[in-house]
């Protein structure tokens, strides 16, 4: 039997009850057995052997005999076996809607008579549905009108207009969240690109996708401050960009003021600013690069400030406080803020604030170019760490390096030190000469102010960056006076730094072999000293050469 | 004076973009580097390779002086200080020494000792001569330089003189043009060179310090440039085998050496 049942592939697929007899079960073996050969009493030994015989015989037989007689057969076996099956199957299938049937009928019966309605009902639907829940009424069936019947048209219809409304509705919705969106985007975009357009570099954020921000303060900044000048750009549901914190914070600015005594004589201009209604965002970032600035300058000078005690500029109540001009005229600053007749004021003040009137402006000007000076300082420090950034690196050492203290308000009290005792020195001159040639003696001198500054000419910086890197180092003017007997020549350097820490004079005799070279030149920390030697040594020329013109008139 | 190395190759295609890339990462413009590096090696010892290096400018290469003169100030001041051919003085050079780097296969990156000496006047080859060196060969880097905190990164090539242009004795002057020298790699790739230097290497701390600094720029070039350690041998600066250099030295007549 197996090699005709592999010699063909539809008999493999049959059913397998009747191929793997060894892996039944012994309770099957015996409800088969019983299906094929009914009861174990009928079935002997002799007559399954007889059977076996018979059967080999008959195998024997009709596979030399006929092969297609043996496929018949074979088939009519597996057919019957696949029939018998097919039989149960129904028979199962009508057992099954049966008992449905009757638990159906159990079930709906035992509405009424409880107890026999649930004695034929199935464990099963015992478990699932609660006895007595189905119930029947008879209703006489109802004819129904054509007037109901075009009720129910109508609805139908009604129905379907509805749905027909309502997805209409859903679509047009859909649209105008669209155009919604488009016009969100739009804006979005619009202001985008109009920030873009004025030169602010836009750049996505890092780490997060789809956002982009914009970058409003420099890379050189301090690190606290270039953190801050980087801000994303959000949208809202209007499509306006949501203003971060640092878009938003009331805008600051440097004041510089200066004070002459107890009254204000001037201050710098602050810019106007509307407060009252939203600016746009070009406004808002504009503002936010310039109080970042302003904020990144006042801590600057603060940190600087500290290092300038020694020059009496302190720091009250967060005004920088920095003297100008000493009361004593002849002399330069010795006594400090309270001293001076004029001391600069720069403090930080917000720019929507409302300030004290004051009535004299005469050094409004002044002030100006104080504050300009004072941001033209730090745009010059930008640059210079740039430069070192650029520079290679000393090799790593245990010591942090730190970067080095921005100058800005030593190079300004340089700068007015130097001016201060330039302008002393050009009006003795002039009070000197014009005295002399009242007198009939003859006189005069010349100036050249600012000499290192032409000389600063570097071939890797630009010329702002020369002209500006020459503010901070020292500042060096030459005068020469000519009087008949003897030419003087005065060096006026100023740094605010070692090794004269201020205004140095430095006077040398040229043009006289005679007692100037002995004595080498001379040096004087301020102008009251060098004012009284150059009286005494001019007056004494003066006077020399007039007992020598009184013994040759004699 | 201790290097922390780390390299990573860049196609010529690439080369551009890289340039950008390490552009915003430093966040400043790109210097343009060239160097002549001269190759010498001490006579009858075997020791290491010594190398001169000179910081190179447009005017130092023949036939580039006619695109160049608008550019202006050159340091011709100094010219004139060996005469005859040499127009214009050469720029400062400087006597650089590279170690074997050490070993330790579980270091991420390179470490090697080296050292530098500027020199301020003078003839270096000359002063090298009668230390005893002679020179080997000498090539030109061109690239371009940026600094990541304290990192030196250098995205360069080596290039090399022209067949029949390496000279015999001392250091070509002046260069061929820039145009006709040959890169070492024929494909024209470029080497990005991440070089981050200690004051003293020996020290666990500064090493751990600078090794995390150069990691750092390691993981932030990640997808760009894949930097690694070099392998130790490839950067090997022993002299290996110069016999026959010596022999054909003893036959030629030395160069005159200078008064030192």
């Amino acid at each position: 039997m197996n090699t005709t049942e592999s010699s063909t592939i539809q008999l493999s697929l049959r059913p397998a009850t009747t191929e793997n007899n060894g892996a039944q079960t012994l309770a099957e073996q015996i409800w088969r057995i019983n299906a094929e050969r009914g009861h174990f009493r009928n079935v002997t030994e002799e007559g399954l052997r007889r059977e076996i015989e018979a059967q080999e015989a008959g195998l024997v037989e009709t596979t030399e005999g006929n092969d297609v007689e043996e496929e018949d057969k074979v088939h009519t076996r597996e057919g019957l076996a696949a029939a018998r099956l097919e039989l149960i199957r129904y028979v199962g299938q009508a057992y099954q809607e049966a008992a449905m049937a009757l638990d159906f009928i159990s079930l709906l019966l035992s509405k009424d008579a409880p107890t026999q309605g649930t004695q034929s009902m199935s464990p099963a639907l015992k478990s699932l549905v609660p006895p007595g829940t189905i119930h029947y009424e008879k209703w006489p069936p109802t004819q129904r009108t054509n007037a109901e019947l075009r009720n129910e048209d109508v609805v139908t219809k009604g129905w379907k207009m509805q749905s027909l409304n309502a997805a209409a509705d859903s679509l047009l919705a859909g649209a105008a969240r669209l155009e919604k969106e488009v016009k969100k985007e739009t804006k979005y975009w619009e202001q985008v690109l109009s920030l873009s357009r004025e030169g602010w570099a836009i750049r996505r954020v890092p780490q997060r996708k789809n956002v982009l921000g914009v970058q409003f303060g420099t890379v050189e900044a301090a690190p606290r401050f270039r953190s801050r000048g980087f801000s994303a750009l959000r949208s809202n549901n209007e499509g306006d960009i949501i203003l971060d914190e640092e878009l938003t914070q009331r805008p600051e600015a440097i004041r510089v003021r200066i004070r002459h005594y107890d009254k204000i004589v001037g201050s710098s201009r602050l810019a106007a600013i509307d407060t009252t209604a939203q600016a746009p965002i070009e406004e808002l970032v504009h503002r936010a690069r310039d109080t970042l600035f302003e904020q990144e300058l006042y801590q600057e000078m603060i940190l600087e400030a500290r290092q300038l005690h020694g020059y009496y500029v302190e720091t009250r109540d967060g005004v920088i406080q920095a003297p100008i001009k000493s009361s004593k005229p002849s002399n330069s600053i010795s006594g400090g803020p309270n001293e001076a007749s004029e001391n600069i004021l720069i403090d930080k003040i917000y720019l929507d604030e409302t300030l004290d009137e004051y009535d004299d402006h005469t050094q409004d000007a002044f002030a100006e170019r104080v504050v300009l000076a004072l941001r033209v300082l730090l745009a010059h420090g930008y640059r210079q760490r740039l430069h070192l950034r650029s520079q290679i690196p000393p090799p790593m050492t245990e010591k942090e390096r730190k970067p080095p203290v921005t100058a800005i308000l030593r190079p300004l009290l340089t700068v007015l030190q130097h001016w201060t005792d330039l302008g002393l020195l050009r009006k003795y001159l002039e009070t000197t000469c014009s005295i002399r040639r009242e007198a009939g003696a003859d006189a005069s001198f010349t100036l050249r102010a600012g000499l290192n500054l032409a000389s600063a000419e570097s071939e890797a910086e630009s010329t702002a960056d020369a002209v500006v890197g020459s503010l901070t180092g020292p500042l060096e003017t030459e005068a020469m006076l000519r009087v008949p007997e003897q030419n003087f020549k005065i060096m006026l350097r100023t740094q605010m730094g070692p090794p004269s820490f201020g205004s140095e004079f430095r006077v040398s005799v040229v043009g006289e072999p005679g007692a100037a070279r002995r004595r080498g030149d001379r040096s004087f920390e301020n102008f009251g000293k060098l004012e009284r030697f150059l009286d005494s040594r001019v007056k004494g020329a003066s006077n020399a050469a007039r007992q020598e013109a009184e013994m040759l008139n004699q | 004076m201790h290097e922390l190395l780390l390299f990573g190759q860049v196609p010529r295609a690439r080369h551009e973009q890289v340039l950008s890339v390490l552009t915003g990462v430093a966040a400043m413009p790109p210097r343009r580097d060239k160097r002549q590096q001269a190759l010498l090696a001490q006579l009858n010892k075997d020791l290491y390779y010594t190398q001169l290096v000179q910081t190179l400018t447009e005017q130092d290469f023949r036939g580039s002086t006619e695109n160049t003169q608008s550019s202006g100030v050159t340091n011709g001041g100094r010219g004139g200080l060996d005469g005859g051919e040499m127009i214009r003085a050469q720029g400062p050079w400087a006597m650089q020494f590279n170690d074997l780097p050490e070993p330790g296969d579980k270091r991420p990156v390179t470490l090697r000792y080296t050292t530098t000496t500027d020199v301020v006047d003078g003839n270096p080859h000359e002063y090298m001569t009668a230390l005893g060196y002679s020179y080997v060969s000498e090539y030109v880097l061109e690239g371009h330089r940026l600094l990541h905190k304290d990192v030196v990164i250098l995205l360069h090539r080596i290039l090399r003189l022209p067949p029949g242009a390496t000279p015999e004795y001392s250091p070509r002057h002046p260069l061929p043009a820039f145009e006709a020298l040959v890169p070492l790699d024929p494909s024209g790739a470029y080497v990005l060179q991440a070089c981050l230097r200690l004051q003293d290497g020996t020290k666990p701390e500064m090493l751990r310090k600078g090794t995390e600094e150069l990691m750092g720029l390691k993981r932030l070039m990640k997808g760009v440039v894949d930097l690694n350690p070099a392998n130790r041998l490839s950067l090997d600066t022993r002299v290996k085998f110069l016999q026959h250099k010596v022999e054909e030295k003893k036959t030629a007549q030395l160069p005159v050496l200078g008064g030192i």
